[in-house]
This record gives C-alpha cells, structure tokens and sequence, in this order.
C-alpha cells in the first residue's frame, strides 16, 4: 500500500461534493447558457442523471476490485503491459486535466482579481499549496474538506438568499423552445465536466470501500444541486444573452447583489468559494496522478513524484492555451469528447472484458 | 538572468528536499524516475526561457478529436 491513510464513508462524501463543484460553478453557467439557450438547467438536470447512471458502472467496477486503485485492476483485468499502456494514458488525461485546472484559476485571477499580477506567479503560488496538500496525504486533504464545507455552504446560501429578490421567472421561457437536441448537447457538455473517474483512485482508501458508491452519488447530487441552481440563477437573473457574453458568469451574478444600496460587492464571496472547491479539485486531480504513476511504476513512495509534477505541471498549464480564445475553441467542443473516452469508453470496456473473463473462468471451473 | 539563477535555485531545493532521504533507504528506481522527470521539466522550461517551439499536446488532441467533435455539434445544433 502506497498510501497508509484512511477516509471515512462521509469524509468521501465531502470531497466529491467538493470536486463535483470544483470549476463548474464558475464555468458551466456560460457555456450552458450558449449551448441550450435558457433550457440550460434541464441540460444540467438530464447531464446529472447521466452522472449517477455512470457511478452505477463504476460501482460495479469497484465491487469486483473493492481494495484496488484504478491504475492497479487495468493491470489485473488486461494483463502487465496493456494494462500499464491503458494505465498510462489514463493518467496523461488526469495530468492534462490538472494542467486545464491550474490554467483556469490563473485565467480567473489575472483577468478578475488580480490584473497586475503576471499569471505564473498566480499559478506558481496555488501549485505549492497543491503539493503541500498531497504531500501530506488524502487522509489530511478529507479533514480538512470537512472544516472547509461549512464554508463553502455558507458562502452559498448568502449568495442564493441575497439574489432571490431580483429573480424574473420570465427570462426562463420558453421551456423547450428549440426541442430536445441543444438541451442533449449542453447535457453531454455537463456530464463530462465532472470527471467522476477520477474519484476511482481514491475509493481503495475508504475504510468501507464496496459502500464507496453511496458516498459518490450523495456527494454528486449534492454538488449538482448546486451547479444547478447557479445556472438557473444566471439565467433568471442575468437573462439568456448577458451570460453568454460573460464568461464567468455567476462571477457577474454576484456582482448584481446590492441590498438597499449598502450591502454590494460580495463577489469575492464567489471567488472565496471556487478558489476553495478548485483547490479540492486539482488535489484530488493531482494526488490521483502522483498515485497512480506511482503504483503503475511499482515504486516506493508517490511523494517523491510530487515535486517534479509540479514543475510539470506549471510548464504545461502555461502551455496548453496560448489565449482564452483558443480555451473556448477547445473546451467546450473538444475537451468533453475527449473525456467521454476516459469517462465512459475505457472503465465500460475494463467492467466487460472483466465480466467476460470471469464468466469464461466460472463455465470452466465446475 | 535573474530567472536562470531561480531556476537553478528551485532545481536545489527540489533535490535537498528529496534526494538525501531516497539515497538512504536506496530506492535507485524511485531516484531514476524523481531525477528524470526533474531534467525533463527543467530541459522543458529552459526551452521556454530561450523562445524555444514546444510541441502543445492540446493540438495534437484537437487535430485527432476536431473532425468528430464538430460532426457531434454540427447534428445537435450548437451555436458557438
């Protein structure tokens, strides 16, 4: 065992809620909003069932391996060296999505917060809290979702109870009006903006792993609820077309709080709490990747990897956009497509060849 | 100038920080792989500094994934 530490049932539950809100809160409601129009938040709805169909799969992946990481049963299930190569490529996805992770909150600060501050400094910084938090272990990172969620839930009451005057329910209609398929491709866009795969690495490390899948669809029905509401906000308040043209949408939603003209300028209650949920988001994302290359190269300890994958990883966040324009030429259409094929194509694939192998195994055993 | 000597600098502490522990319990592998993943980053940044061309593995992505991609929103109507 690479990893010593132990997460509890709800300790899991907390950092999926955490994961699941990660960058969504602050990106999804734009990109909605472009896809599906003011249906965006049945998009959400119907991308969030799609979410807990997959979990299911999942979790009959994990009750077959309950005590093994998804980088260990690719290895079991095809043999050592396709195995490894699956294992492999599995991993480049995680550390490319930890290099999206690291670019966006750089985007969001330099272009909202901080406007002279040059963004490596901005990434440099969040990465060391980053390997700080793995280095110290999934069991330190739990606890310490814990004392963040309240946080988190407070911060996003006072936003939803400091909106709810200025709603409008006639910015959301017509329902349907462009029948089913741009609500489909905003659901399809929603549903692979959660990564939930990557929660795999983690479930070998709660103490009752075969009832890991109830923590991860709490947590995801939690965290949906709040994505959903967002969006549903930003197009309650802020109308169709003004939150396309924002990128951070729920970012310009906060902006709107102003209750009789003395309390304003909450919107950095809005970054406080994606800057948390983010923070969540790249450990898990970036401890899954140390663990499971460590696990894949049969070495001793994933901290060692830890230092030199953040210098990578800084190189690459840096890398991978020249601008925001080709972050939006690629994000939305390419990115969700590219992680269908970690989300869904490669663990249904493992889950058949798998029950295809033990069914052979059981018909020649009796 | 000022960014070589940061370089070389944090290339310090990343070894201080790890290499004296791994020499000590001999784990050769473990220092194979923290050593090469080290020059790799450091060669890439290098690169970076001298305005160097690094192949952009989101590229190679989107060149693979575009064509269908595009045929996937084309059919259900996005705009964008």
């Amino acid at each position: 065992m690479l990893e010593k530490g132990k997460i509890s049932h709800r300790q899991l539950t907390v950092l999926t809620l955490l994961y699941t809100i990660g960058t969504s809160i602050l990106i999804v409601p734009s990109i909605m909003s472009v896809f599906s129009k003011q249906d965006g938040w049945i998009a959400c709805l119907v991308g969030a069932g799609a979410d807990f169909i997959i979990i299911l799969i999942y979790g009959a992946l994990v009750r077959r391996y309950p005590t093994l990481t998804f980088a260990e049963y690719s290895e079991k299930i095809l043999g050592k060296w396709l195995g490894k190569a699956i294992s492999l490529f599995y991993l480049s996805f995680i550390f490319l999505l930890s290099a999206f992770l690291l670019r966006v909150v750089g985007n969001f600060m330099t272009t909202h917060i901080m406007p002279n501050t040059p963004i490596e400094v901005v990434i440099i910084l969040f990465m060391l809290v980053v390997i700080y938090a793995v280095r110290l272990g999934i069991e330190t990172t739990a606890r310490a979702g814990e004392i963040f969620l309240p946080f988190v839930i407070v911060l996003f009451l006072i936003l939803v109870v400091f909106l709810m005057p200025q709603i409008e329910m006639d910015r959301i209609e017509p329902i349907f009006e462009n029948g089913m398929k741009p609500i489909i491709l905003g659901a399809f866009y929603y549903f692979n903006l959660q990564e939930q795969v990557i929660l795999l690495m983690l479930l070998p490390y709660t103490n009752r792993p075969e009832k890991a899948k109830n923590a991860l669809l709490a947590g995801t029905m939690l965290g949906s609820v709040v994505i959903i509401i967002t969006v549903l906000f930003s197009t309650l308040i802020l109308g169709t077309d003004f939150t396309q043209r924002n990128m951070y949408a729920s970012y310009t939603l906060a902006k709107q709080i102003s209750v009789g003209n003395f309390l304003q300028r909450v919107e950095a209650m809005l970054a406080i709490l994606w800057l948390i949920t983010i923070f969540f988001k790249t450990v898990i994302c970036v401890y899954a990747v140390s663990l499971g290359t460590a696990q894949t190269l049969r070495l001793k300890d994933y901290r060692t990897l830890t230092l030199p994958f953040g210098l990578l990883l800084v190189f690459l966040s840096l890398l991978v956009y020249d601008n925001i324009i080709s972050f939006i030429a690629f994000t939305p259409k390419v990115f969700s497509l590219y992680a269908t094929i970690f989300m869904v194509i490669i663990p249904v694939a493992l889950l058949s060849i798998d029950a295809l192998r033990s069914s052979i195994k059981g018909n020649q055993s009796p | 100038m000022l960014k070589y000597v940061l370089l070389v600098a944090m290339t310090a502490v990343l070894i201080l920080i790890e290499v004296p522990s791994l020499w000590k319990r001999k784990q050769i592998k473990d220092l194979w792989v923290f050593s090469s993943l080290l020059f790799l980053g450091i060669g890439l940044v290098i690169m970076r500094f001298l305005n160097l061309h690094v192949p952009n593995p989101v590229n190679g992505i989107d060149y693979v994934l575009r064509p269908l991609a595009e045929a996937i929103f084309h059919y259900l109507g996005g705009g964008l």
